[in-house]
C-alpha cells in the first residue's frame, strides 16, 4: 500500500478551492454494507479543470455527490471555499449549492416544457431575480456559447450537443464557483463532446473557479488539468497532464 | 418560479388533459352521485317541505313524518297556550283512497288545512284557486295526482271523483314536491279531511305552529316540549328526523349509500392517483431543480400550486358537468337531483385534500434527494 | 397557455353555473300567508280554549206532557215567544168527547135535585097534615113516624143529588185541565232556537232530540272548554278575549261567570254520531255583550284566557 500523500498543486496555482480529507461513505446494514468511499483525500485548485476517472463502482460519482452536498460523508472533512461543508444543515447546503456550485448531468436534466432561454435562467429564478432580468442574462450566456438564434426552442427541439450547450448555460448563469460535470459527453458524439469540453475547459480557466469532471471518455483527457483516477473507493493515481504522474 | 411550476403543468399538454378529466370525472361522479341521493331524501320528507311550517307539533315519538300519531282534538289549544306561540293551528295529514268515474283506485296523501286560514297551503297554484275550498265538497290536487290519476285529460278543474265513497271536486291544481312512493298531495279543509277520512278515536295529524317574532323556532319547540307532553319539532329537524329515519330503516341507505360512498372513493382515489403519477414523472425535472439549489420549500410552493390549480379546476369542470347533467337530465322532477352546498363544499375539500395528500409524498421524496435521480439515470 | 385560459375560464363558469343553479334551487318560496288572520293570543300568557256559544238561560229543550199526535204547531224559528205562549197542539178529540159526555150529564142530575126538592117538600106536607089530626085513634102512632122517616130520607137524597152535581162539574173540569194540557206552552219568554216537529207527527215522551229548543239569544254566554292538562293554570275572575272561528279581525271580549267545579268528557265536534271520548275538559263559563256583528247561538270560538302571574310561575318552574 502506497502511502497518502497530499497533492500538490499544479504550477501556478496555489488555493485551494475544495478541500478532503479522509472522506468515507458506505450503503447498506450489516453483511450487505458495501464502502463506497475508503478515505479519500482530495484537494481542488482555483483555476484548474480536474477530471475524476475510474472504473464504473470505482466510487466517482458517490465522491461527486458528496462534494455536492446531495450526499452526506461518513466520516471526514470537507471544506468548499474554506467553508466546512460536512457540518451544514440539508437546508444550508441546498443553499450554499444555489449560491456557489452548479452542474452538468449527463442526462441534461433540462425541464421539457420550458424554452432554451428559460431553461438556462432557472438558477437565477430560483434565487428570486426578476424574470425579465434572468432571461436577458441567460440570453447573453446562450449567445456566448453560440446558440443565440435557438432560445425560443424547446429541449425536444434541439440536438443533443445543443441541449447540452443549455445545460452548461444553465450551470454558468448563477456565476458560479465550482462546476460539477457528470459525464458531460457519454450522449454526445466525439466532436460535439469535443466542443462541449473546449467550452468547459475555458470557463475554469477564467477566474478563480474550478471545474471537476467525472468522466470514462479517454478522448477528452487532454483537456483537463490533473486527471485523478479512483479505484475501489480510493485515489490510486493523479496524473499532471503535460506533467509527470506523483 | 410560480411561472415555472404552471409551464411544467401546461406545457405538456396531453399529460395535463389526462389529469384534468381525471379529476373532472371524478368530481362529477362524486357531485352527481350525491345529488341523486340527496334529491331522494328531499323526496322522503316532501310531506315537510310541502307543508312549509316553522313548527310542527305531534306526539313524542314520532318517527317521520308519514306515520301519523294522531292528537286529541284540544291540542291545538294547549299548543296555543304556550307562550310565545303567533299561531298554531290544526292539520290533518293520512293516506287515503280516490276512487275515479272509471273505477280506479289511486293512493293519495290527504292533507286537511285549517278551514279559516288554509294555513301550509301549497305556494303555486297553477290553475283554480285555493280559497274554492271553502265551499262544498271541494279539493285541490297536486300536479302528481293529475300524472297519476290520468292525465290533464282526465282530470282537471270541476272533475269530480270520490275519497273514501264521499264527493270530492278538484277545484285547484298546486306544485308540491314529488314524494318519495310518488304519491299525489290532496288538500282540503280539516273538518272535510276528517269528513274524508275514516272513523278514528283520534285524528288530529299535526299541530303547525309559528313563533311570535323574537322567538326562533327552535326555542319556541324546545318550551313546548316542556310545558306540554307533546314532542315539537322545527321544520328542519323534523326533516332531519324523516331523512334518518328512512336511512335507518329502508334499504336506501345502505344501498345507496354505498353507491355514492363507492363514487367518492372511486373519484378521490382516480384524483390522487392521476395527480400522484403526475408529480412522480416530474420527479427527474424536481431533483434537478433541488441540486441546483432549489429548497425543498420552494418545491413544495410549487407542487401545491400546481396541485391545487389543476384541482380546482377539475372541480369547476366537474361541478359544472355535473349541474349541466343536473339541469337536463333531471328535468321535470323526473330523476331527483338536488345539489346541496354541503356536497359540494365537501367534495372540494376532499378533492384538494387529495391532491395535498399526494403533493405530499411526492414532497417528501424531494426533501431526501437520491443522487440517482439526477446523477445518470 | 391558451390551453390554460381556456380550461381555467371553463372551470369558472362551470362553478359559477354551479352557484347560480344552487341559488336559484335555493330560494325555497315562503310560506303563503294565511287567508285570515289566525287567532292571535291578545295576552303576555294564555290559557286557549275552544268554545261554544250558547244562551245564559240553558237552552230549554220542550218536550210534550204525554205521547201524541201533533195538529198543530204555532210557532217558527226565530219567533220570539211569551210565558204561556202555546208552541204546539197536541190532538184533543178524544178528550174534546170525554168532555162533551160529561158536561151533558150535568143538566140530569141537576135536574134530580129538583125531583128531590118536590119529593120532600110533599112528604113534608103529608107529616104535617098527620101531625095536625088530634084524635089519636083517626091516625096511629107508627103512622107518622113512618111518615117521618120518609122525610128524613128524602132530605139525604136531596143532598146527595146535590153532590152528583158537583161530581159532573168536576169531572168535566178534570177533562178541560187534561184538554188544556195537549197544549205544549212556553215555559218562559225566549226565541224559539229549532223546531223539529210537525203537524201530523207523533210526538213521544222521552225523545233523544228536543221537539222544540227554547232559548235566550239576547244574552249570550260562551262555554269554553280547556284541556285538563291545562286546568290548573286557569284562576277565576281572568280576563278572555274570543274569536269567531274564521273572523279573527273581531274580537269578543269575555266576563267571567263561572268555573264549572266538574271536569266532563269533551264532545268532538266533527259531525260524527259516535260518542268519542279521548279527553276531559274544564268548562268555563264567561258572559259577553251582544256585538255589533252577528254571533249565534252554537257557534264555536277559539278562546283565550289571561293566565295569572302566579300561575305562569308555576309552569315555569315545573318546566325548570
Amino acid at each position: 500500500m502506497m502511502t497518502q500523500t497530499i497533492p500538490k498543486p499544479p504550477d501556478g496555482i496555489s488555493t485551494s478551492l475544495v478541500t478532503a480529507r479522509g472522506l468515507t461513505k458506505s450503503f447498506g446494514e450489516g453483511n450487505a454494507r458495501i464502502s463506497v468511499l475508503k478515505g479519500v483525500d482530495l484537494d481542488v485548485f482555483m483555476g484548474e479543470v480536474l477530471l475524476l476517472v475510474g472504473p464504473s463502482g470505482s466510487g466517482k460519482t458517490t465522491l461527486l455527490s458528496v462534494i455536492a452536498g446531495i450526499l452526506d460523508a461518513d466520516e471526514g472533512e470537507l471544506s468548499i471555499l474554506e467553508q466546512s461543508i460536512t457540518n451544514f444543515s440539508a437546508a444550508a447546503k441546498t443553499q450554499f449549492r444555489r449560491d456557489y456550485l452548479s452542474f452538468v448531468f449527463q442526462q441534461y436534466n433540462l425541464l421539457p416544457t420550458l424554452t432554451a432561454a428559460e431553461n438556462a435562467a432557472v438558477p437565477l429564478f430560483i434565487r428570486g431575480v426578476p424574470k425579465k432580468m434572468a432571461l436577458e442574462t441567460a440570453a447573453e450566456i446562450l449567445a456566448e456559447l453560440g446558440m443565440g438564434e435557438r432560445l425560443q426552442s424547446l429541449p425536444s427541439k434541439l440536438s443533443g450537443g445543443e441541449q447540452q450547450r443549455v445545460a452548461i448555460a444553465r450551470a454558468l448563469v448563477g456565476d458560479p464557483r465550482l462546476l460539477l460535470c457528470d459525464e458531460p459527453t457519454a450522449s454526445l458524439d466525439g466532436e460535439t463532446g469535443h466542443k462541449v469540453v473546449e467550452q468547459l475547459q475555458h470557463i475554469g480557466k477564467r477566474s478563480n473557479r474550478a471545474v471537476i469532471i467525472v468522466t470514462h471518455d479517454s478522448r477528452i483527457f487532454e483537456f483537463g488539468d490533473r486527471i485523478v483516477h479512483m479505484e475501489d473507493g480510493q485515489i490510486d493515481q493523479v496524473q499532471h497532464v503535460n506533467g509527470e504522474p506523483t | 418560479m410560480n411561472f415555472v411550476a404552471l409551464k411544467m403543468l401546461f406545457g405538456d399538454r396531453a399529460k395535463y388533459l389526462m389529469l384534468l378529466a381525471g379529476l373532472t370525472f371524478s368530481t362529477m361522479l362524486i357531485v352527481q352521485q350525491g345529488s341523486i341521493f340527496w334529491g331522494l331524501m328531499m323526496y322522503s320528507q316532501s310531506g315537510i317541505s310541502n307543508i312549509n311550517a316553522p313548527v310542527w307539533v305531534t306526539d313524542p315519538n314520532i318517527n317521520q313524518v308519514d306515520e301519523v300519531k294522531p292528537l286529541a282534538d284540544t291540542a291545538v289549544t294547549v299548543v296555543r297556550s304556550v307562550p310565545g306561540v303567533e299561531w298554531a293551528v290544526p292539520l290533518y295529514k293520512g293516506v287515503q283512497r280516490a276512487r275515479l268515474a272509471d273505477g280506479n283506485y289511486q293512493q293519495i296523501s290527504l292533507v286537511g288545512l285549517d278551514t279559516a286560514t288554509l294555513l301550509g297551503r301549497p305556494h303555486t297554484v297553477f290553475e283554480g284557486a285555493i280559497e274554492e275550498l271553502r265551499s262544498p265538497d271541494t279539493v285541490v290536487l297536486d300536479q302528481w295526482a293529475v300524472e297519476r290519476l290520468g292525465g290533464p285529460d282526465v282530470i282537471k278543474l270541476g272533475t269530480v271523483f270520490e275519497i273514501n265513497d264521499r264527493k270530492a271536486r278538484v277545484v285547484g291544481i298546486a306544485d308540491t314536491q314529488k314524494s318519495f312512493q310518488n304519491i299525489p298531495f290532496v288538500y282540503t279543509t280539516y273538518e272535510r279531511a276528517l269528513s274524508y277520512s275514516p272513523p278514528e278515536r283520534r285524528k288530529l295529524s299535526y299541530v303547525i305552529a309559528k313563533p311570535i317574532p323574537g322567538v326562533s323556532p327552535e326555542s319556541l319547540a324546545r318550551r313546548i316540549e316542556a310545558e306540554t307532553a307533546l314532542g315539537a319539532y322545527t321544520d328542519e329537524e323534523f326533516s332531519w328526523k324523516t331523512i334518518r329515519w328512512v336511512l335507518k330503516n329502508t334499504g336506501i341507505g345502505v344501498n345507496f349509500g354505498t353507491t355514492v360512498l363507492l363514487g367518492f372513493i372511486v373519484g378521490m382515489a382516480i384524483s390522487g392517483q392521476t395527480f400522484y403519477l403526475f408529480t412522480v414523472e416530474n420527479l427527474k425535472q424536481f431533483g434537478a431543480l433541488k441540486a441546483i439549489g432549489a429548497s425543498t420549500g420552494m418545491l413544495a410552493r410549487m407542487i401545491l400550486l400546481q396541485s391545487f390549480l389543476v384541482g380546482f379546476i377539475g372541480y369547476g369542470m366537474g361541478v359544472g358537468l355535473a349541474t349541466i347533467f343536473g339541469l337536463t337530465a333531471a328535468s321535470n322532477e323526473q330523476l331527483p337531483f338536488v345539489e346541496t352546498w354541503p356536497l359540494l363544499g365537501g367534495v372540494f375539500v376532499a378533492l384538494l385534500g387529495i391532491c395535498s395528500l399526494s403533493s405530499a409524498i411526492s414532497i417528501r421524496k424531494l426533501a431526501k434527494l437520491e443522487p440517482a435521480i439526477v446523477f445518470r439515470g | 397557455m391558451i390551453l390554460r385560459r381556456l380550461s381555467v375560464w371553463i372551470a369558472i363558469g362551470g362553478i359559477i353555473l354551479t352557484v347560480t343553479t344552487l341559488w336559484g334551487a335555493r330560494d325555497t318560496p315562503p310560506a303563503p300567508p294565511p287567508l285570515e288572520e289566525p287567532p292571535r293570543n291578545p295576552y303576555a300568557s294564555t290559557v286557549a280554549a275552544s268554545g261554544i256559544i250558547e244562551a245564559v238561560n240553558e237552552n230549554v229543550r220542550i218536550a210534550p206532557p204525554v205521547s201524541g199526535l201533533v195538529t198543530k204547531v204555532h210557532v217558527q224559528v226565530g219567533d220570539h215567544v211569551t210565558q204561556s205562549q202555546s208552541l204546539f197542539q197536541l190532538d184533543d178529540r178524544e178528550l174534546r168527547a170525554q168532555l162533551q159526555t160529561r158536561q151533558d150529564s150535568i143538566p140530569s142530575t141537576i135536574a134530580r135535585i129538583e125531583e128531590q126538592k118536590i119529593r120532600l117538600k110533599d112528604l113534608m106536607d103529608q107529616l104535617g097534615r098527620l101531625q095536625a089530626v088530634e084524635d089519636r085513634r083517626a091516625v096511629s102512632q107508627d103512622d107518622i113516624q113512618r111518615k117521618w122517616h120518609e122525610v128524613e130520607g128524602a132530605k139525604r137524597a136531596l143532598i146527595r143529588a146535590k153532590a152528583d152535581v158537583r161530581l159532573a162539574r168536576t169531572q168535566r173540569d178534570e177533562v178541560k185541565i187534561l184538554l188544556e194540557r195537549l197544549t205544549v206552552r212556553a215555559p218562559r219568554a225566549g226565541t224559539i232556537l229549532q223546531v223539529n216537529i210537525r203537524a201530523g207527527e207523533y210526538a213521544m215522551v222521552g225523545a233523544q232530540d228536543p221537539y222544540i229548543l227554547l232559548g235566550d239569544t239576547d244574552s249570550l254566554q260562551v262555554r269554553a272548554d280547556i284541556d285538563e292538562v291545562n286546568a290548573p293554570l286557569v284562576q277565576p275572575n281572568s280576563s278572555a278575549v274570543a274569536y269567531l272561528k274564521g273572523s279573527t279581525e273581531r274580537s269578543i271580549p269575555l266576563t267571567f261567570v263561572r268555573i264549572e267545579p266538574y271536569i266532563v268528557p269533551k264532545r268532538s265536534l266533527t259531525g260524527d254520531n259516535q260518542e268519542r271520548v279521548d279527553t276531559r275538559v274544564l268548562q268555563v263559563i264567561y258572559q259577553f255583550e251582544k256585538p255589533a256583528f252577528p254571533v249565534y247561538v252554537g257557534q264555536q270560538v277559539d278562546v283565550f284566557i289571561e293566565r295569572s302571574q302566579a300561575s305562569k310561575n308555576v309552569v315555569q318552574e315545573t318546566s325548570k
